[in-house]
Formats: structure tokens, C-alpha cells, sequence
């Protein structure tokens, strides 16, 4: 039994320990907005905030994630306000979409860090692979959604 | 059970199963089709598109029963636009259901139910403009005999039929179950195309910002199992030993299914069943394929080159090029995989009775072909059931990871779920055969071309998705199948009707046979075939001392398109003004999907390190529907191109080297340079925008690369020739 706390809610999942998170949320919690890429923290598809910050959850084994402020896509808001969601559908930046709910955690990630990123800035911190290849709507839709 | 999209077209929920409301008018219209492809279409089932597309229930709900899969290219967004205009509602209005497989819902070029080959939109949206004003024409009557109205008082507004004296008016959900029994018409009054230049939302993209789109991978049915699977690591091998008992002591662990290739383990999460697959010790046959393809262009290739060996698919005019400049030079296409970002995955529920699977697919029919052979039941008790895709680019035309879930879910009588690990799609991809083309020119001093021979070495790219119902004696429908030669052209598209005015033109192929299997790969032949041609034209223009753009202006005199799309790349990049040592631009033009494009690429090279400065793209698709979904493949399609130029599959005696994103390296967003992509809207036929925008990458940065670095690149991935993006 592990003690979470996922989208502000504290749920008890019962899963080996070295479960990574990435499979807790998405079997034992049904959220399934969280995705599986790569498994290696490569691609990114998986991230999902832990105290704010920016984690691979393929790659966090779920004990670890216990006493953390856990938020993924279903969480970051209740409707699709956030100004990160607002700016990808104002931009239509998804293609396929598989990868986008890493990306976005990703990006509002980074505005909590860096409210007004440079392109440097972006460079460094998003990470993620796009395999449809929609980087520069990303671009666009970060800044502007800086820029609200 | 069903499975609900949140779809901004509906704004209510859009139901996954087909489930005909009573009281509907379900608008069946009939098209004939045409064939306008390579492929013979006279031994093929006689057309019966007599076809369901769209459903107007007594609720006054819509639905539109879409044909073609949603990955991310916008063509349902844009084919329910269609429909939806004819009808008079707006898009909210309409629902979207994913069609299950029917003969009507085939691609009337192929005769063939998938979603592919760039044609999604040119294939269906008279069709859809034709259902939706056939159906109008079916409620117009109905109303006009209710109200007791000539039709050409009534008027169709917003789901409703009013007659304009007495303002009286009738539903579409009123009219609906009367309108079913008016016969179709055969010919009804289109509306004006009121679709082209209009930005749309796309009806999925709200669900891709909130986690709730639903791809094969979330799928969850009741008591339903999970399974992992590994199959040979040496393609067509097979499993000699493995201890079912051990990984059945593994936590979560149920039932290991034995495959022909390989073992399913199943249970009820997936990171439990990986991992017990992953600690299982399999042991394996020493069979299958013994290929290998490093760096170099693998023997295959090579020998055998003997004339005779070749099939001439194109020879015309002669030349006289005793005085002229002669060029000959070698091009490598590497093997690539598709590498989609959701990993391959099906959801089976097989019993004695019927069979519904859930799956992304590119290839309905397939996948119901391949149902319908494993289980033996009729096509009416089969469904395939369509998710949203997470990526496609070919790889989902194929089923036989729908073979792997109909096998487990029929030998465990319950529903499952059976997910590729990464490291699984990769390795047991179908890929982009590696291409080499042996090019041949000869050009005078004056910046003539006179002459053009290609030899392309490859296989087939249709072994596996040639429409199947060609083999009436094929048996298993996930083995290969070769095409006859003459309709198999994929290898040289793009080089059989280049845009270019050359007297002496020849295109010819040798079909390799290959141990491991490759089928088609966003661009397929287009993209090594324009990668050789492009490059190769430059190379001309360098020898006879020409400027590459004038140059092939010079050879477009009767191609006042291509001309007008080189003008426009030539002045967004800034031909001819000065660079700093170091710097250079290169320019390329490809017709392909029914599209022209020239690409252009600004790059800086320093040492090994190639920096992409800038793409600009100028695309002629026919006519632009919806510019800002074209704008979105084609900006994909860049990067795709890009990707291509450093990724590869490489083989060590038949196991794929590359198994993750650490080893195959797609494109970042850092490395992404600033792109530019125009259109130049003319009047012509429609053509695609999902595979054009990567094809003339390529060539277009290996010329600059020339330009920036006196290096000729003849042979991808760039770190061959030592180089890397910045």
C-alpha cells in the first residue's frame, strides 16, 4: 500500500514499490492522459509535475513519489484554462496529440520557473520528442502563452 | 461497452460503437469510382459504394461516419466541414463516429478501406460534399410535402427547414425518419465550395490538451488482461524454450500465450507483465533472418547489378551527348523505422460468437481481414473499432500486432490488451527499405541537361499493403505478397514524371529481395527518390558552372507551376544575396502526392556541425482547403524530412541495432530551425499535404551543405560523411 497524492486528491494504490509512476497513474489511478514512449526517459510523453517540477514518471519508481505533490494533465486544470492549454489550442499545436500531454506539463513546468523564457531558454528545458514534428507551434504557443 | 471521445464537433459525447438511432435517415448515395492510380482496379470487386455517411437521428443529432483513421493530419476535421456546409449546420453540429469496415467506406482509388498515401481529403471530399447534400435534398423533400411548399420557398438553416412565407418549420430530427424512404438522389446540387481558405479548429485538439483523448493505448474494458510481448529478436525467428511456470510465479502474472514468433505474458497490469517478460531467460531458435546493413550500402544492393536484372519503367528519347559534361553518381537511403510515439498496441474480445477489437489503425480492412482468418468468424460478426491514432506514417496500415491480440484474447477467453514496449516497435517495425539509385547525366556548357538515367535498387514497398483482395488465394493476410512488376512503382515515383524538360530520360529497378520486412514510410519512394534526383540536378548545375535555381529554371519552361513555386522559395530565402564563408543555401523542387513543392534551406557549417538556420517551403496542393492544417503538415513534415537525414536502422545478422530513442534520434525542438511554409492556391486538382512537405528536405540541405562546405552528401544518415546538426 503506498500513500499517494495525485491532482490534490490522496489515494492509496496498492503496487509493487519499484512500479514506475508513469504505470500507477495510468492503470491503478485511470489517468491515462499520461503516456508511455520510451520507458528510458528519453522521449518525455510520460512527464507529469511532482511538487512542481518537471519528472519523467516512466522513470520515478512509485515509492519515491510518496509525500510529493504529484499533478498530470487531468490536473492541471479543470478545463482547459490553463494558460499553457489555452495558447495550444489557440496555436492548434497537436498533431497526433500522443506526445502533447508531456509537453504541456513540460512547458508549464517551465513557466513556473521562467515566466518570460528566451528561446534559449526553451531550448534547454523542453526536451520532449514530437515525432509529428510540431515544434514550432510549440514555440509559438510557449511564448505566447507567456506573453497573456 | 463503449468507449466515448469529448469531441469539440459535438460537444456531447461521440459514441465509438455504431448504434443506428431509431427513426434515422442514413444517407446512402452512390459514387462510382475511378481509378486513377497504378493499380488495376478491373479484377477487383465491382465497386459497391452504395454507403452510409450519414446518420440524422429524430434527437437531430448528425453523425458523420468517417472512412479515414484521425492521426493528427486534420482530415476528418476537414471532411466533416464538408459535409457539415452542405447541410447547412455548423461544424458543432456534426458528431464524428469512426466508421467500422464496410466495402462503402473503401478509398474509391484503391477500392481498399485504409487511411494513407496523402489522400485522405482527395479521395473523400466530393464524397463527403455529395452525402451531405443528397441528404439535404432528402429532408427538403420531406418538409416541402409536410408544409405543403414548393422546395423553393423552404430554406435549411441551423439543423432546421422553414418556409419562408409562413415561418412554419420542421426539424431535421422531424424529417428524418420520413426522409430515410425518399430514394437517394443521383446526382444532388452541390453548394458552393465555401471550405477553401477557411481555418478550422480541429475537432480533436481540445482533447489533446487535457489528457482525455482516447488512443488504442487507453482503452480499458471490462475484466480485461494486459499483455506484453517479445518476439524473436532476429526477425523471423523463432522461440526455442522459455519456463512458463517461473513467469507464472512472477506477481500479476496469469497466462503466458506461446506466438509464432515469440511469447505473450498476461496479467493484470502491464508493468507487471513487462516485467516478468523482461527477467523471463528466452531461448531461441538460431533461425531467421541473417541481415546485415551497417554504414556502408549492404551487398544486397550491389551485386547482381547486371543489366538484365533491371525492369524499365521509363526510357524515352535519345541523346547526343558526345560533347557534353558527364556526371554519374551513387545515392544511399538508409533503412528507417517509423518510430510512432504510441508504441503498437490492440485490444482483443474474441468468443465463440463474435470478435470486436479496438485498435489505431490505418488499415481497417486489413485488421478485419486479419480477424475474420484467426477466428474464422463472418465479417458481420467482426468490428474493429477505432481509436485515435498516436502517430501513424504507415506503420499502422499493417495488423500483425492485431494478429498477436486476437490470438491471446481467443486463447484466454477474455478481453486483453496487448502493448509493444518501445524497444518491441522498434525492432519489429516494418521499415523504409534502404534505397540506392545510381544516377547518370549529361549536361552541356550552355546549362542544358540532355540527358537523365536512374537505376534504383530497392524492394518492393507494397509487400505488405497492396489492397489484399488482389490475392484471392492468399491465406494468411499478414504475410507478404508481391505485387506484379508493372503496377509496382513506388520505388521510382516522383522519377517517372519529373518536372523537369530532359530529352533523354530513363528509370529503371532492380527488386532486391530482403530477409526482414519493409513496407511504406511517410514519403516512401517520393523521399530517397527526390533526395538522389535533387541532389543530382545540382550537381549538374555545379558542373556546367550554372546557378542551381536558373538552372532548373531553364529546364520548367512548360511547367509554369513549378516555375512560379521556385520564384517565390528563391526570394523567402534570399537567393543570391551575399553569405559569410561558411554559409550557403541550397533549393530543391519535388512533385509528389499530388502536390508540387520547393523547399529551400539556409545552413551554416562549421567543422562536422551542419546549423540549420532556415527552411522555407512553397507548396502548390492543388487548392488549399484549410491553409492552417496544410501549414501544420507540411511544418511537420519539414521536421520529419530533417529527422530523416539522422536516424537509421542499421542490422547485425538480423536484429534491428536501434531499440529506443537513445539510439534513434529523432529531431528536438532545440534543433528545429525557423520554418517558413507558403501556398500558392491554384485551381486544380486536389492533392495531399501529409507526405510533401518532407520530401525535397533533404536534397535541399545537402545542397546547401554543398554550397556552405564544397562537401556532395550521396549518402544518409549525414554522420556517414561525418556530419551532425548543431
Amino acid at each position: 500500500m503506498i500513500d499517494l497524492n495525485v491532482n490534490g486528491r490522496d489515494v492509496v494504490v496498492e503496487a509493487d514499490p519499484d512500479t514506475p509512476l508513469l504505470w500507477v497513474l495510468r492503470e491503478h489511478l485511470e489517468l491515462t492522459g499520461t503516456k508511455y514512449g520510451c520507458g528510458i526517459a528519453m522521449c518525455g510523453a510520460c512527464t507529469v509535475h511532482v511538487d512542481g517540477h518537471a519528472v519523467r514518471s516512466c522513470s520515478m519508481p512509485v515509492s519515491e513519489a510518496r509525500g510529493h505533490a504529484i499533478t498530470t494533465i487531468e490536473g492541471l486544470s479543470q478545463d482547459r484554462s490553463h494558460p499553457v492549454q489555452k495558447a495550444w489550442i489557440a496555436h492548434q499545436v497537436p498533431q497526433c496529440g500522443y506526445c502533447q500531454s508531456g509537453m504541456i506539463m513540460a512547458v508549464a513546468a517551465l513557466l513556473n520557473e521562467v515566466p518570460k523564457p528566451s528561446d534559449a531558454d526553451i531550448d534547454n528545458a523542453i526536451t520532449n520528442i514530437c515525432r509529428c514534428g510540431t515544434y514550432q507551434r510549440i514555440r509559438e504557443a510557449i511564448h505566447a502563452a507567456a506573453n497573456r | 461497452m463503449s468507449i466515448v471521445f469529448s469531441s469539440r464537433i459535438s460537444r456531447r459525447t461521440v459514441l465509438m460503437t455504431a448504434a443506428t438511432a431509431a427513426g434515422a435517415l442514413v444517407v446512402g448515395a452512390r459514387f462510382t469510382s475511378q481509378s486513377q492510380g497504378a493499380f488495376p482496379t478491373d479484377n477487383l470487386k465491382t465497386p459497391s459504394q452504395l454507403t452510409a455517411w450519414v446518420r440524422i437521428a429524430s434527437d437531430n443529432s448528425v453523425t458523420l461516419l468517417a472512412s479515414q483513421s484521425e492521426m493528427g493530419q486534420g482530415t476528418t476535421t476537414t471532411l466533416a466541414a464538408a459535409l457539415a456546409h452542405e447541410l447547412f449546420l455548423p461544424l458543432e453540429r456534426v458528431a464524428l463516429e469512426f466508421a467500422p469496415f464496410d466495402p462503402a467506406y473503401r478509398d474509391p482509388v484503391y477500392q481498399w478501406m485504409f487511411t494513407g498515401n496523402s489522400q485522405g481529403t482527395s479521395s473523400f471530399y466530393d464524397v463527403m460534399r455529395r452525402a451531405g447534400a443528397a441528404a439535404r435534398e432528402m429532408l427538403v423533400a420531406v418538409a416541402a410535402d409536410r408544409l405543403g411548399a414548393g422546395i423553393d420557398r423552404l430554406d435549411v438553416r441551423n439543423g432546421t427547414i422553414v418556409h419562408r412565407g409562413s415561418g412554419r418549420s420542421l426539424t431535421f430530427g422531424q424529417l428524418a425518419a420520413d426522409a430515410a424512404r425518399v430514394p437517394v438522389p443521383a446526382s444532388p446540387r452541390l453548394r458552393r465550395d465555401e471550405l477553401r481558405g477557411r481555418r478550422i479548429e480541429r475537432w480533436d485538439i481540445p482533447s489533446k490538451v487535457d489528457g482525455s483523448a482516447v488512443f488504442g493505448i487507453d482503452v480499458r474494458l471490462p475484466g480485461m488482461l494486459v499483455a506484453a510481448v517479445r518476439s524473436s529478436p532476429r526477425r523471423g525467428g523463432r522461440l526455442a524454450r522459455f519456463d512458463a511456470v517461473r513467469i507464472k510465479q512472477q506477481p500479476g502474472v496469469v497466462e503466458v500465450v506461446e506466438l509464432s514468433d515469440g511469447l505473450a505474458v498476461v496479467g493484470n497490469t502491464y508493468w507487471q507483465v513487462h516485467r516478468a517478460l523482461s527477467e523471463a531467460q528466452l531461448e531461441w531458435h538460431n533461425s531467421g533472418s541473417t541481415l546485415n546493413v551497417g554504414d556502408a550500402v549492404p551487398t544486397a544492393y550491389t551485386e547482381n547489378a547486371a543489366d538484365d536484372a533491371f525492369l524499365t519503367h521509363k526510357a524515352v528519347g535519345e541523346t547526343d551527348a558526345a560533347t557534353a559534361i558527364k556526371l554519374q553518381a551513387e545515392y544511399w537511403s538508409p533503412f528507417q523505422a517509423h518510430a510512432t510515439m504510441e508504441p503498437m498496441n490492440c485490444t482483443a474480445d474474441v468468443t465463440s460468437k463474435r470478435a470486436d477489437i479496438w485498435v489505431p489503425t490505418q488499415g481497417v480492412e486489413l485488421a478485419q481481414a486479419v480477424v475474420g482468418q484467426l477466428t474464422g468468424l463472418p465479417s458481420d460478426k467482426i468490428t474493429v473499432h477505432r481509436t485515435l491514432l498516436g502517430g501513424g506514417f504507415g506503420r499502422r496500415l499493417l495488423a500483425d500486432f492485431v494478429k498477436q491480440a486476437v490470438m491471446v484474447s481467443m486463447r484466454l477467453e477474455r478481453p486483453v490488451k496487448l502493448i509493444w514496449s518501445r524497444e518491441e516497435d522498434m525492432t519489429h517495425d516494418f521499415y523504409r527499405p534502404g534505397m540506392l539509385h545510381r544516377i547518370a547525366g549529361a549536361v552541356n556548357r550552355e546549362g542544358r541537361v540532355l540527358s537523365l538515367e536512374h537505376h534504383v535498387v530497392s524492394p518492393s514497398h507494397l509487400l505488405y499493403v497492396f489492397p489484399r483482395t488482389q490475392f484471392s488465394d492468399l491465406k494468411d493476410w499478414t504475410v507478404s505478397a508481391k505485387p506484379p512488376q508493372e503496377v509496382d512503382i513506388m520505388a521510382v515515383e516522383g522519377l517517372l514524371d519529373i518536372p523537369y524538360d530532359i530529352p533523354h530520360q530513363v528509370v529503371r529497378q532492380r527488386f532486391v529481395d530482403l530477409d526482414i520486412p519493409v513496407s511504406v514510410w511517410r514519403t516512401t519512394g517520393h523521399g530517397p527518390n527526390n533526395f538522389g534526383l535533387e541532389c543530382f540536378i545540382d550537381e549538374l548545375a555545379h558542373a556546367a558552372g550554372h546557378d542551381p535555381l536558373t538552372f532548373r529554371v531553364s529546364m520548367l519552361s512548360k511547367n509554369p507551376r513549378a516555375q512560379k513555386l521556385l520564384g517565390l522559395v528563391a526570394e523567402k530565402i534570399r537567393w543570391g544575396a551575399p553569405v559569410p564563408d561558411g554559409n550557403g543555401r541550397g533549393i530543391a523542387l519535388a512533385g509528389a502526392f499530388g502536390g508540387l513543392i520547393a523547399c529551400a534551406a539556409d545552413v551554416s557549417v562549421k567543422g562536422n556541425s551542419v546549423k540549420l538556420n532556415r527552411i522555407v517551403s512553397v507548396v502548390d496542393c492543388g487548392r488549399t482547403l484549410d491553409p492552417r492544417i496544410a501549414e501544420s503538415n507540411i511544418l511537420g513534415g519539414i521536421v520529419w524530412g530533417l529527422s530523416a537525414m539522422r536516424t537509421q536502422i542499421t542490422f547485425r545478422d538480423g536484429v534491428p541495432e536501434q531499440a529506443n530513442f537513445d539510439a534513434f534520434d529523432p529531431l528536438h525542438l532545440w534543433e528545429t530551425p525557423p520554418c517558413e511554409v507558403y501556398f500558392v492556391d491554384g485551381d486544380e486538382k486536389l492533392g495531399g499535404t501529409g507526405e510533401l512537405g518532407p520530401v525535397p528536405v533533404p536534397a535541399a540541405v545537402c545542397n546547401a551543405i554543398f554550397v556552405a562546405s564544397g562537401k556532395r552528401v550521396r549518402s544518409l544518415p549525414l554522420s556517414n560523411v561525418g556530419f551532425g546538426f548543431a
